[in-house]
């Protein structure tokens, strides 16, 4: 269990536990044995003294019975039995008392008990009867010194003690210590394990950040935005207050602010106050250490910006960098940009994983930018085809139109001239009149497909609902004349209803069909046939026919302008098919042939169905 | 007696080769209305609401029908109609329309904006004839009897 000190407190509650003990301890070892010798030693000695005082009961009974009343006076019969008593015994003194409790000077032996010590009283002196003719005549008390006893017990006490307090300082060090290093070994693991989860969130952290910058590489095509997620998530991941994303120029003299993002993804209007007003950032202004770092694609990692000064002095002021670090922004390998990243608040120092991360980024950065970069060119190369397009469009329109009015003129001075001069003029002036008429309808027929080419997709009519059955039979009284002459056979198979401007769809059926009767060659039995397949999203229409048919190797060809066929020598301006192809791919469908020379033709075409909306 | 002078036709028409065309389809049509022709838009406008030179109504009578090229320097057709068609004292004047092509949207345009009728150029005698039916402005031609009729 974690203690608020952060350590997990096992040595001390382990500590509080013992305290109680090891005295305790201390105190059991040091009077237990000793009191327990005491004891025994005491019963030990109290049995010795009952045993001489049997034994020297049973001398002095010999006396008795020699001589049953005077056996107390015989002093020297007395003398001679405790001398023969008393050696080789640790006596300390000896008593006897007569039937009237009155001791027997001659027999007495040692200090008198009346002096005792208060431990005496722990063996009473042991005592045995004088007995003659089953009469106690008198008591012999006898008393072994408790002295030595006493002097071992202490020593023991001593002894004990100093054990007991060794042994008690032992079981309250010595666990302690082990616990305190077992404490110390897991503190040390869990703030391992506490370091490597930090490591390992920096890294989730290196990651996600990745991740968002990828995903919005891939999410936003958009730069500003994308200056943005990057600012906001360098700051972030980088664990700096603020990032500031510069852009070089080509030739890397100068530097661009593009965004300026607190951590916090506020963006730092006070420092994007002054970088508005910047349309560059000469890299000379920059002190040599920075610019050199910054040309060699190095990161420049600076503490104490105060110290080192590595930034333009207005720049410098204005930002109230206290620590900062500039990475570059490498694509392709050329320094393109740099992220600078720094702390407002407070100095820090920089760690290399931090400068890892940074470069990471800004690697990652590189290439979002890159990719934003290619889009924007693309989506401006895009715009600029479809103003190229557009323009184009026009200028075919106002040439067509311009071309027009000499045409115009040409017609009318032909026609004007066969009417007024036909007499006077001979066959032969004739004929190049009629040359000059027929080029001149040539001509017209050109201008008024170009005009209708440029015109689509400009076209300002709106869809509507077309009943291919109906527009065929429109498109096919046009060419009643040379399906009759030819004898041609048309077929219509499974025609529908197509969402479409009329005018264009007929444009479309008028040059299939068109094509397919002028290119019949000598078939045989000639036929078209025009017919529709429901392909579920969309319509595929076709105009088939069986004749002279087309080599593949022209089948892509066919769909340009001006591209005809000299196989035959057919009519038209080459602009046909172009204006089929304009069309059916304005509309959002594809057109392909299929086709072999002998084989006949079949051009397809697809057709979208309208959004469900706008059907009903 | 003094004969009513003849209802009169304007021609605004800026390419002289189409003017002569144009002149020369009427005149062999035998239309023997009297025909002025003026150059672009605003020489037009001039005619029609007597400014400058056309001040005189002598010289720049109302005409009766006006041939009104589409493509004109400086007002073009489509400009002068709409003043045509606005002004009231001259909306009631039938517009044909000259167009070098037959754009539908063009000529849908036109309609909109008022015009009476069109014609593509080169103009031909027949188109013209056909016009002057519609719209009903054949009773004020002034006309010889042709061989073809």
């Amino acid at each position: 269990m974690p203690t608020p000190d952060g350590g997990i407190g096992l040595g001390r509650q382990l500590a509080a536990r013992l305290s109680p003990l090891a005295p305790a301890i201390a105190l059991f070892i040091a009077v237990v044995p000793p009191a327990l010798y005491l004891v025994l030693e005491s019963r030990a000695l109290h049995r010795t003294e009952t045993l001489y005082a049997r034994e020297l009961s049973e001398r002095l009974n010999a006396i008795v019975l020699g001589d049953p009343t005077l056996w107390k006076y015989g002093v020297q019969k007395h003398q001679q039995i405790l001398n023969d008593f008393l050696p080789y015994k640790e006596i300390a003194t000896i008593r006897v008392l007569d039937q009237d409790g009155r001791p027997i000077a001659g027999l007495d032996y040692g200090r008198q008990a009346a002096t005792h010590a208060w431990w005496t009283r722990l063996a009473t002196a042991a005592s045995a009867p004088i007995v003659f003719n089953n009469r106690v005549l008198g008591t012999v008390r006898v008393e072994i010194s408790r002295w030595p006893t006493l002097v071992t017990t202490l020593t023991l006490l001593l002894v004990c003690a100093a054990m007991g307090a060794g042994l008690a300082t032992l079981v309250y060090r010595y666990p302690v210590a082990v616990v305190i290093k077992m404490e110390n070994r897991i503190e040390e693991l869990i703030e391992n394990v506490r370091r490597t989860n930090t490591e390992l969130e920096g890294r989730v952290r290196e990651t996600e950040t990745l991740l968002e910058i990828t995903r919005a590489t891939s999410s936003t095509l958009d730069e500003q935005e994308l200056f943005s997620i990057l600012a906001r998530g360098a700051a972030r991941a980088c664990g700096v207050d603020r990032c500031t994303i510069f852009l070089a120029d080509e030739s890397r003299q100068s530097v661009i602010p593009v965004i300026s993002q607190l951590a916090d993804g506020r963006a730092d209007s006070g420092m994007w106050d002054f970088f508005k007003t910047l349309t560059k950032l000469d890299v000379s202004a920059f002190p040599l250490m920075a610019r050199e770092r910054f040309l060699e694609g190095q990161p420049l990692v600076v503490p104490d910006a105060a110290a080192d000064a590595v930034l333009p002095r207005g720049l410098a002021e204005l930002s109230k960098i206290k620590s900062l670090m500039i990475v570059p922004l490498i694509r392709q390998g050329i320094v393109v940009g740099a992220l600078l990243l720094d702390h407002v608040l407070a100095r820090h120092n920089f760690s290399p994983g931090q400068v890892r991360m940074a470069m990471t980024i800004a690697g990652q950065a590189g290439l979002a930018i890159e990719n934003a970069h290619l889009f924007t060119e693309a989506d401006s190369q895009a715009t600029d085809l479809k103003a190229k397009n557009a323009e184009l469009d026009s200028f075919v329109y106002s040439v067509s139109h311009d071309l027009k009015a000499p045409l115009v003129t040409i017609q009318g001075m032909a026609g004007v001239l066969i009417e007024d001069f036909a007499p006077q003029l001979p066959p032969k002036g004739r004929h190049y009149v009629e040359r000059i008429q027929a080029n001149a309808r040539q001509m017209e027929r050109l201008i008024l497909d170009l005009l209708a080419l440029s015109r689509i997709g400009r076209e300002a009519r709106a869809c509507e609902p077309v009943h291919q059955a109906e527009l065929i039979d429109e498109v096919l009284a046009g060419f009643a004349e040379p399906i009759g002459a030819r004898g041609i056979k048309v077929s219509q198979r499974d025609l529908g209803t197509l969402w479409a401007i009329r005018i264009q769809l007929e444009q479309v059926f008028g040059n299939l069909v068109g094509n397919a009767i002028k290119y019949l060659g000598d078939a045989p039995s000639p036929t078209v046939e025009i017919g529709s397949v429901d392909r579920g999203a969309f319509v595929e229409c076709y105009v088939t026919d069986n004749g002279i048919g087309i080599d593949p190797a022209y089948h892509d060809k066919i769909f340009e302008i001006f591209q005809r066929l000299k196989e035959v020598e057919a009519p038209g301006t080459g602009v046909g098919l172009a204006i089929v192809k304009k069309i059916v791919e304005g509309a959002g469908g594809r057109i392909w042939v299929e086709s072999a020379p002998g084989r006949g033709a079949t051009f397809r075409f697809t057709w979208p169905k309208p959004p469900r909306e706008e059907r009903s | 007696v003094t004969q009513p002078r003849s209802v009169t036709i304007l021609l605004v028409e800026d390419n002289p080769d189409h003017a002569e065309l144009t002149l020369r389809a009427l005149k062999n049509g035998n239309v023997l209305n009297e025909v002025f022709w003026v150059k672009d838009g605003a020489e037009a406008l001039a005619f029609l609401e007597h400014r400058g030179p056309y001040a005189d109504p002598d010289t720049a009578p109302r005409p009766g029908l006006i041939l009104l090229d589409l493509n004109l320097p400086k007002v073009d057709g489509h400009e002068v109609l709409r003043r045509i068609k606005t002004d009231d004292a001259l909306r009631t004047i039938p517009v044909v329309m000259l167009t070098t092509s037959a754009r539908d949207d063009e000529v849908l345009e036109c309609y909109k904006a008022g015009a009476n009728s069109y014609m593509s150029k080169p103009v031909r005698f027949e188109d013209f004839m056909e016009r002057v039916r519609t719209i009903k402005f054949y009773w004020l031609l002034t006309s010889l009897p042709t061989d073809s009729t």
